[in-house]
């Protein structure tokens, strides 16, 4: 299940809350258009709930086709110019505009004129932000078109039909502060209610907060058996990637009984832990994408077993664990550190033998290191 | 002087030095002719390679070889900018004898383990510089040698065929038989072969044998619990725990084939530890490979 693919429009009169600018869109179809607003608010849905209405196809490009014309041609072909042999109309997509950066892809924003010139099928272009200026030239030859953001009856008319049909249970206030929350944003409220169901499927938490606490983003991960559900879900968990992954190290042998989950997951796990290297080695940041869809879907979907009922999540112990350990043999390492400037041996390689040390320091050898009565005491122990 | 016996006894001119005969020849020339190259040690620990760089320094400078002699040890010593520092420093006189002065970087392998790098890649440049001697662990003979040496100093008593029991459990390791023998002479000046295994079980315990075997029955989470235990209360490190871990597969409780399946598991947590991964989870990771092929 998920209910950001589902609910997609399939027409646009099921487009809420957008109606001035879809009159638009339904009018200027011939000429270039240019869609703008900000995200969440029906822009790429509109596209295709309008070729579903006409039942065109579309033709999707993405920044990265548009470096040059070659490219271009690439994916749209030369069928852009030989309407007649087709019978069903197209529609040319460029989505996410903004993605194309200026000095990089300066061919690309000529590619794309070039595109607009000679198509004989429409050309819809959506961006963010059209006012930036590496979009001047497109802005005087295509139709703007704004997508507002949504206000907050749309959006709470959007999450109660999904609910409805769903039968999701949500008590109204919750729904309505979630609307409000959004921020205009369908996309984003579609997805909080999402993991709300979830919560409450799972009988936790009454709604609220867009942050999700970590014991949530584990029951997610754990429990859910959609990769989907969970793939963003440490986004919005305000702890970074190397805590979570601590908590995922507690929690797995917790929630996943199955030896085969156990091993299968931990293996995940042990991946993440090498792109983890691999960052540092190489400072290739990108690698952290990987690190995040292993740890969500990649532990996600590592089992084969459904793990129903309430578990209870602990907190990472291993770096307290540590820190006790460390404060409680201070002492240890106090007396190896002495040893060692004896020997020309590092601490470290005191510590391997300590028992040894431990057994045959005597009152002569207190002495001769320097011990403190507290090392001397901890040694007799 | 020391009571420490694996100090007390250290080797204090080039004649003392038992085993490792060419390498100490070659370095005894070089110091004739006051001409020192680069020099980097390698080889097992307890084999003499901290040893001879003190003859050495003791040699060439007397009783002032501690003014001539900066001493570091790299696993000990935080962070490569601190060494840099201290170098810079001891580099900046110039000896008063007119001979080179020393610098030590003990356990030069940690130093780079700690930068997360490759240790063969950093030591490459390094190796190019330098007079590179490999050190081999000590024969039997030159082991006996040892002992009955500090036996007739300390009047320990000790059977032959418990030198040869001590031979085997030390695997060449000088400093660990000192320490063996110091421990149990605390306890008995008869040495015997129980009394050393009495010695290395209480110093040595199998405790990497029992977090498998609780893996094995299926207890993953104690079994951690126990590895991270022993991690922190021995000081071994991933790598060392990985080695014994090797060892005890064969001793386990599992099916021949499951048991060719965890060799391989151990190799490749064994690889990218050397990577530079967190031994820990990479562990975690082995062990619930031992709670699925165990059953």
């Amino acid at each position: 299940m998920n209910l950001i693919d589902k609910y997609k429009p399939k027409s646009l009169r099921e487009i809420f809350g957008q109606d001035t600018p879809i009159l638009q869109l339904k009018d200027s179809l011939k000429k270039p258009i240019l869609l703008h607003g900000p995200p969440g608010t029906g822009k790429t849905s509109a596209i295709y709930a309008l070729a579903n209405d006409l039942d065109y196809e579309i033709i999707e490009l993405n920044a990265s086709d548009l470096r040059n014309k070659e490219e271009i041609d690439n994916v749209v072909g030369n069928s852009i110019k030989q309407q007649s042999l087709f019978k069903r109309g197209k529609i040319i997509l460029v989505d996410e505009l903004d993605g194309i950066t200026g000095k990089e892809d300066r061919g690309g924003v000529q590619a794309l004129l070039a595109l607009i010139q000679d198509s004989s099928f429409p050309v819809v272009m959506i961006a963010n932000d059209p006012w930036s200026s590496k979009f001047s030239m497109l802005r005087t030859k295509t139709k703007l078109i704004e997508f507002k953001k949504l206000n907050y009856l749309s959006i709470y008319n959007i999450l109660s039909r999904i609910c409805k049909n769903e039968n999701i249970k949500i008590n109204d206030k919750d729904l309505r502060e979630l609307a409000t929350q959004s921020d205009g944003d369908a996309r984003s409220a579609i997805t909080d209610l999402e993991l709300l169901s979830y919560k409450n499927n799972l009988g936790e938490l009454g709604a609220r907060e867009r942050e999700v606490s970590i014991f949530n983003a584990m029951q997610l991960i754990l429990k859910s058996t959609d990769p989907n559900i969970v793939l963003n879900i440490l986004d919005n968990v305000k702890l970074d990637l190397d805590e979570s992954l601590l908590w995922l190290e507690e929690n797995l042998p917790i929630e996943y009984k199955d030896r085969n989950d156990l091993a299968n997951s931990f293996d995940v796990l042990s991946r993440v832990d090498v792109f983890r290297g691999r960052i540092l080695r190489w400072q290739h940041w990108r690698f952290l994408s990987y690190i995040n869809d292993l740890m969500t879907a990649g532990i996600t979907i590592s089992k084969n077993n459904k793990y129903y009922g309430f578990t209870k999540y602990k907190r990472p112990a291993r770096i307290l664990e540590i820190w006790r350990f460390k404060q409680k043999n201070k002492l240890k390492y106090d007396i190896s550190a002495k040893i060692s400037k004896k020997l020309h041996t590092s601490v470290k390689g005191v510590t391997k033998d300590f028992l040894f040390y431990k057994k045959f320091i005597d009152k002569d050898l207190i002495k001769e290191l320097n011990l403190s009565e507290e090392e001397a005491l901890f040694l007799k122990y | 002087m020391t009571k420490i016996w694996c100090e007390k006894y250290r080797p204090q001119k080039f004649e003392d030095i038992i085993g490792q005969k060419h390498i100490v020849e070659r370095v005894m020339a070089m110091v004739k002719q006051k001409n020192l190259p680069h020099q980097l040690y390698v080889g097992p620990a307890g084999v003499g390679k901290t040893s001879l760089i003190l003859v050495v320094a003791k040699e060439l400078y007397g009783d002032s070889w501690q003014d001539n002699v900066l001493e570091l040890n790299a696993s000990d010593t935080r962070g490569i900018d601190i060494i840099r520092n201290e170098v810079k420093n001891f580099a900046r006189t110039k000896s008063l004898t007119g001979i080179p002065k020393i610098c030590i970087l003990d356990e030069a392998d940690s130093l780079t383990k700690e930068a997360q790098q490759d240790s063969s890649k950093i030591l490459e440049p390094i190796q190019s510089r330098c007079a590179v001697f490999r050190f081999k662990p000590l024969t039997k003979e030159e082991i006996t040698e040892i002992i009955n040496d500090v036996a007739d100093k300390e009047n320990l008593k000790i059977g032959n065929k418990t030198i040869d029991v001590l031979c085997e459990i030390s695997e060449g390791d000088v400093r660990r038989v000192y320490n063996i023998l110091q421990s149990c002479s605390s306890i008995s000046k008869n040495i015997t072969e129980e009394l050393i295994y009495d010695m290395v079980s209480f110093a040595n315990p199998k405790e990497v044998q029992k977090i498998l075997e609780i893996a094995v029955a299926g207890d993953f989470i104690r079994s951690r619990e126990k590895l991270l235990k022993t991690m922190l209360e021995s000081g071994l490190s991933g790598l060392d725990i990985i080695r014994q871990v090797q060892k005890e597969i064969w001793n386990l409780d599992v099916k021949n084939e499951n048991k060719l399946k965890l060799i391989e598991k151990c190799g490749e947590i064994e690889f990218r530890m050397v990577e530079g991964s967190d031994e820990f989870i990479q562990l975690e990771a082995l062990l619930s490979q031992f709670v699925l092929l165990g059953k």
